[in-house]
């Protein structure tokens, strides 16, 4: 095989040099430029901006009340009254699903951008600094992945007393980001000893700007992977949270929980309403993400052309 | 290297007592405890009382944890609340089930996984790309406990093909084919649940490396794609991979919850749960230290690998 | 080197895709004998038949080992019939009872059942040192502390007269129902010969009760294989007759896969009441499975919302004002789907002791409001209603029971946790309303939960004077028509002061495969100690 350390890598573009073909246009005008013409991914973020204004909306937009019970019809199929039918206690699917957006895309984006930013750090430090340092902050993520996670979270509710969705975001945050530093300090400890990162330490830059500006552009990739299907995750989660006393509690609707009260053969058969809405929302929402992230990738790395 | 080494294993001890200690503190200050819960009928005040006692939950937690210590460093992980098994017991014959569910859904995961990432990798934003993409989020949206369902709808009651819980036909004459029949569904959901994310982290570092100057110019001496991809960026596309099996470890041991409680497969996961619920305090030690025994060793030869696989990585 | 990996991974990738075309019957001949599968939801801890955990324990236990007699209800009316015991006498003062065992009893290693055997169970359950939960099987036996406890050095009332008969006499005269039901039925006989030498501190961690080889019952354990299975064989020797099945198995096995191996044919019964039963949203399609029987009965269970009395706002109006408003007709047409019963208190209706002329308080939403305003309740008062994880149903019913609540003027903000991190808030006193359910028993003394002080009384922490009165009264009166009215009057007074709001009765729903027969169920639900006379055709 061939000998990974005689190949030869050029620093990527970004910052020092003027990168594109006129000097004029900045870097970051070049990047929104690139962003708008992956169209997957100017169509995943309207689909996004949609969603986020349909969990603002919800009041306006649902038929009727998320927790509003009709007496006469338990799981019913879709109607003229419950477009998407109704849940196990008679309530009408479709307003919770527009209701739900609002706790599972808080979980899912606040959650996974506490633990992204936290990873992030905590892996480029120990990464980029090596020695002392990365043994120390190693050993704490080695300490955070060794808790068993469901008494941390059985734990926290006595602590936290009161259920909340911030309890969720909290939790999940402070849990999650160990894996994410793991990913970016492994990242970290090839880069930095490439040619343009200690070029650009040679040519004077300091540690931030080094990290920032050379390294952690060139790490993000995992970390962007990472991301969407945390947030699938988290999502998901965070009805498993609730079922331990932790986060939203009923009769608050979230995609997670309506999808937890299809745990039969009956509704998976017969009843595709209780279950198809909720995971199709997950699927739109963490597709994109997806392709609103490749999109931001490919925008800031200028090494890449489309 | 092997400075380091030695300095990654002796520091392991430490680390090792503080997180027995935190864990050990938790469980204490978490509701409930395994007398607590008792509400039978059939047992008098005194019955009650006794059991506090015989479990030694009247005392302080500095000296529980003190005991626990203490039979531990003689080798003795303790008895479990619940069934009165050693604890040595109950985590040792979960060891074999669990392992061969997990290992086989990780070694199919990779065997799906790889090849598929390299070749969406090589097929960027064609419908191939898009068509695994939305596969793999399809996957990943719906619970592993609903697909499970989906599995045994599909497989188990429609076409009959395979059976549905558990690890042998009851009363059947068992052997190897049984146990492999029993095994595919519950390996395959898990499989299918891993590969996704395997999938994309194997496309976005496949894509990051291809954009590299080295590959262009392998591409630009008129290398074979192939060869490229297998020789060239493969390789240097694995260390997020290396990552990833090292946090993947731990799991491996520690089971697979959903899955396993769906297809009803006596794995590490179930105990947890089990444990869990009936505030099972030795247990759940005995897995923790387990579980923390394993993320230092995952890390660790994840640490080694990064080492080979790019020479230049040194640890100080 | 590239080549051979690559061709493995063909050769693996091809294997398992076989694997998963061949049909099945190519893995796996047919089983070579008859078997009969009974499926519970979750694994038994140990098979202590003193000391194992809940009803999943027993469950497996109660094919092994055998108590002295079997409860059945017939027609409202508690009738006991021969297990251990052949013959049993009730003295006339209602305070001895003579008990002898069958000719035949054996352990399955060939040694008698002995009357000694006997003293040897009250003894270790008795002895202050056992970790056990059969305690209330032996708290009326003479010269044991009211808890069931032998203090140092006491003289029990316990005589052997023979080999195999025994005397026994307890501490005051007692309702005979109530003191068979409880030393005779619930308590399981342990062997002597096996168990007599082991420390009674050492004995929840004796191997015994994870291998229980020598037992008493029409089965024997062949093996436990953790969280998969219990695999039982029959007992040549049983003294009522050996079984005609050979094996059985239980077998541990969530809900919902529960319900694909009943459609499949690969299990024939459901465990049980609480145990193993089928999930409410399958219900109606179970009853379409044309090779089983769908089985619905009523039980002694029953879920309720309990008040905290340390809360002096949850006065009595309030709690009738909280009865009027929870739509329980609803709960049970709807989410239940007919398949429960409600009564205004704990005793079942089904059961001897029930007052059929306490009705239930009517849904009533207006009588509820008119209520309120009466008790002068504030409008910005928000009640903390706590709702236990793992029964599905009940778990929907706190966001009926919300909606009603919130609907009459009350505001209510809903807690859901895991079960031991419920009854710990609860113990605690961090609760204003919480859900929760009993098992119910066919006796009516229900002092343990509402006595003030007693054991299960932290659930609520409820003190009515009257109440304990009458309690204390019941439990003492050993002539069952005055204990009828003491207890007609006890009911009386539950519906008036409400310390439980009860939700309902749910009714039990078991699977039995059309091949088996001669299967019955007891009081509780379980299948009655007969398995001896189970039968099935082959598949």
């Amino acid at each position: 095989m061939l000998a990974a350390g005689s190949d030869h890598r050029a620093a990527p573009l970004a910052g020092s040099a003027a990168p594109g073909p006129s000097p004029a246009v900045s870097y970051w005008t070049l990047s929104l430029r690139r962003f708008l013409r992956h169209r997957v991914a100017v169509a995943g973020l309207v689909i996004l901006v949609l969603l986020a204004a349909m969990a603002i909306a919800a009041p306006l937009l649902a038929p009727t009340s998320p927790t509003a019970i009709d007496a006469t019809a338990f799981q019913a199929p879709p109607s003229r009254a419950h477009p998407l039918g109704t849940d196990s206690v008679g309530r009408d699917v479709l307003s919770r699903l527009i209701f739900a957006a609002r706790v599972s895309l808080t979980v899912g984006l606040l959650a996974v951008g506490m633990y992204v930013v936290i990873g992030t750090t905590v892996g480029a430090v120990a990464g980029y600094y090596g020695g002392t340092v990365d043994l120390a902050l190693s050993r704490l993520m080695d300490v955070v992945l060794s808790f068993p996670p469901l008494i941390i979270i059985l734990f926290a509710v006595s602590v936290f007393g009161r259920p909340s969705l911030w309890n969720v975001i909290l939790v999940l945050g402070l849990l999650g980001w160990p894996a994410v530093a793991r990913l970016v300090r492994g990242q970290i400890l090839t880069l930095r000893q490439q040619e343009f990162a200690l070029a650009a330490h040679a040519m004077g830059a300091s540690d931030a700007a080094v990290v920032l500006r050379h390294l952690l552009p060139n790490a993000m990739a995992p970390v962007l992977v990472a991301a969407t299907f945390g947030t699938a995750n988290a999502i998901l989660v965070e009805a498993a949270l609730s079922f331990l006393g932790l986060g939203v509690q009923p009769p608050t609707p979230s995609w997670g929980n309506m999808l937890t009260d299809a745990q039969s053969l009956t509704v998976l058969e017969r009843m595709p309403w209780l279950w198809v809405p909720p995971g199709f929302m997950i699927l739109i929402s963490v597709l994109t993400i997806n392709f609103v992230g490749d999109g931001l990738r490919d925008a800031l790395d200028p090494s890449l052309k489309l | 290297m092997q400075r380091y080494l030695a300095r990654r294993i002796l520091i392991t001890f430490p680390i090792l007592l503080g997180i027995t200690v935190v864990t050990y503190l938790i469980m204490a200050l978490t509701p409930g405890d395994p007398v607590q819960m008792l509400i039978d009928p059939s047992m008098t005040q005194a019955d009650v009382e006794i059991k506090r006692r015989a479990l030694g939950l009247d005392q302080p937690v500095y000296i529980r944890y003190a005991k626990w210590l203490a039979e531990v460093l003689r080798g003795n992980l303790g008895y479990s609340i619940s069934s009165g098994a050693p604890v040595t017991r109950r985590v040792g014959e979960r060891v074999v089930p669990t392992l061969t569910l997990t290992g086989t859904a990780l070694v199919l995961s990779y065997l799906i996984a790889v090849p598929t990432g390299v070749l969406v990798a090589s097929r960027r934003y064609r419908s191939i790309d898009y068509a695994v993409t939305f596969l793999v989020f399809l996957g990943i949206s719906l619970p592993t406990f609903f697909l499970g369902l989906g599995g045994i709808y599909v497989f188990g009651l429609r076409l009959r093909w395979l059976p549905v819980g558990g690890m042998t036909t009851l009363g059947g004459d068992g052997g190897l084919l049984d146990a492999l029949h029993h095994l595919i569904l519950p390996a395959s959901v898990l499989a299918v649940a891993g590969a996704g994310a395997l999938t994309r982290y194997v496309r976005s570092s496949m894509l990051e490396v291809l954009g590299q100057d080295y590959v262009r110019t392998a591409r630009a001496k008129g290398l074979v794609e192939a060869v490229i991809l297998r020789h060239h960026a493969l390789r240097n596309a694995l260390i997020p991979v290396i990552t990833l099996a090292g946090l993947q470890l731990p799991a491996l041991l520690a089971g697979a919850v959903i899955t396993e409680q769906v297809f009803q497969w006596p794995g590490m996961g179930r105990l947890t749960i089990e444990a869990i619920s009936q505030r099972d305090y030795p247990v759940l030690m005995g897995i923790t230290l387990i579980t923390a025994v394993l993320v230092a060793l995952g890390n660790l030869l994840a640490d080694v690998a990064y080492s080979v696989v790019d020479p230049r990585i040194r640890y100080e | 080197m590239h080549r051979v990996r690559a061709r493995m991974t063909m050769a693996i990738t091809a294997l398992l895709i076989a694997g998963l075309l061949l049909p099945a019957g190519v893995w796996g001949g047919p089983r070579s004998e008859l078997v009969v599968v009974s499926g519970m939801w979750s694994p038994p801890n140990n098979f202590s038949p003193i000391n194992t955990d809940s009803a999943y324990g027993y469950y497996a236990v109660r094919f092994m080992f055998l108590p002295l007699l079997e409860s059945r209800l017939e027609e409202n009316q508690l009738k006991f019939y021969p297990a251990l015991a052949s013959k049993w006498e009730v003295g006339a003062d209602f305070q001895t009872f003579t008990f002898t065992i069958h000719p035949r009893a054996a352990w399955h290693d060939g040694r008698p059942v002995t009357a000694d055997d006997v003293l040897f169970t009250v003894m270790t359950i008795s002895d202050p040192r056992t970790e056990t939960n059969r305690g209330n099987a032996v708290a009326l036996v003479a010269g044991l502390d009211a808890r069931g406890k032998r203090p140092p050095g006491a003289q029990i009332g316990f005589r052997i007269l023979g080999p195999r008969q025994f005397e026994v006499r307890t501490r005051t005269s007692v309702d005979p129902q109530a003191f068979l039901y409880e030393f005779g039925s619930n308590m399981y006989i342990i062997p002597r010969h096996v168990l007599g030498d082991v420390p009674p501190d050492q004995l929840s961690r004796h191997p015994f009760m994870q291998n229980p080889t020598v037992g008493n019952g029409p089965y024997k354990f062949v093996q436990y294989k953790t969280d998969q299975y219990v695999e039982l064989l029959v007992n040549e020797h049983y003294h009522l007759g050996a079984p005609k099945l050979r094996r059985l198995f239980v077998r541990i096995i969530p809900p919902t896969v529960m319900m694909a191996q009943i459609e499949r044919g690969d299990m024939d019964l459901t465990a049980g009441a609480g145990i193993g039963s089928i999930l409410i949203d399958d219900w109606d399609r179970v009853k379409t499975i044309p090779h089983v029987r769908a089985l619905s009965f009523p039980l002694p269970g029953y879920q309720f919302v309990v008040f905290n009395f340390q809360r002096a706002y949850l006065e009595k109006r309030v709690r009738r004002a909280v009865a009027h408003a929870i739509n329980r007709p609803l709960i049970i047409n709807q989410l239940l789907r007919g398949e429960a019963a409600l009564a205004e208190g704990p005793i079942p209706p089904t059961m001897p002791y029930y007052h059929k002329d306490v009705k239930p308080w009517a849904y009533d939403p207006a009588r509820a409001r008119s209520l309120l305003q009466e008790a002068g309740w504030d409008a910005g008062r928000t009640l903390l209603l706590r709702v236990p994880t793992g029964n599905i149903i009940r778990e929907r019913s706190a966001d009926i029971i919300r909606e009603n609540l919130v609907a009459v003027g009350i505001r209510v903000e809903i807690q859901k946790t895991d079960f031991p991190t419920h009854l710990a808030a609860i113990r605690a006193g961090n609760y204003d309303l919480a859900l929760v359910g009993w098992s119910g028993s066919p006796d009516p003394d229900v002092s343990s939960q509402f006595r003030t002080g007693a054991v299960y009384n932290w659930l609520g922490a409820m003190s009515i004077p009257l109440m304990d009165q009458l309690l204390d009264e019941g439990k003492a009166t050993p002539d069952p028509a005055k204990r009828r009215q003491i207890y007609n009057r006890f009911q009386e007074v539950f519906a008036d002061e409400l310390p439980y709001v009860v939700l309902y009765y749910e009714n039990a729903r078991n699977v039995i495969a059309r091949r088996m027969s001669n299967v019955l169920h007891d009081v509780s639900g379980f299948y009655q100690f007969q398995t001896y006379s189970w039968v099935a055709a082959p598949q």
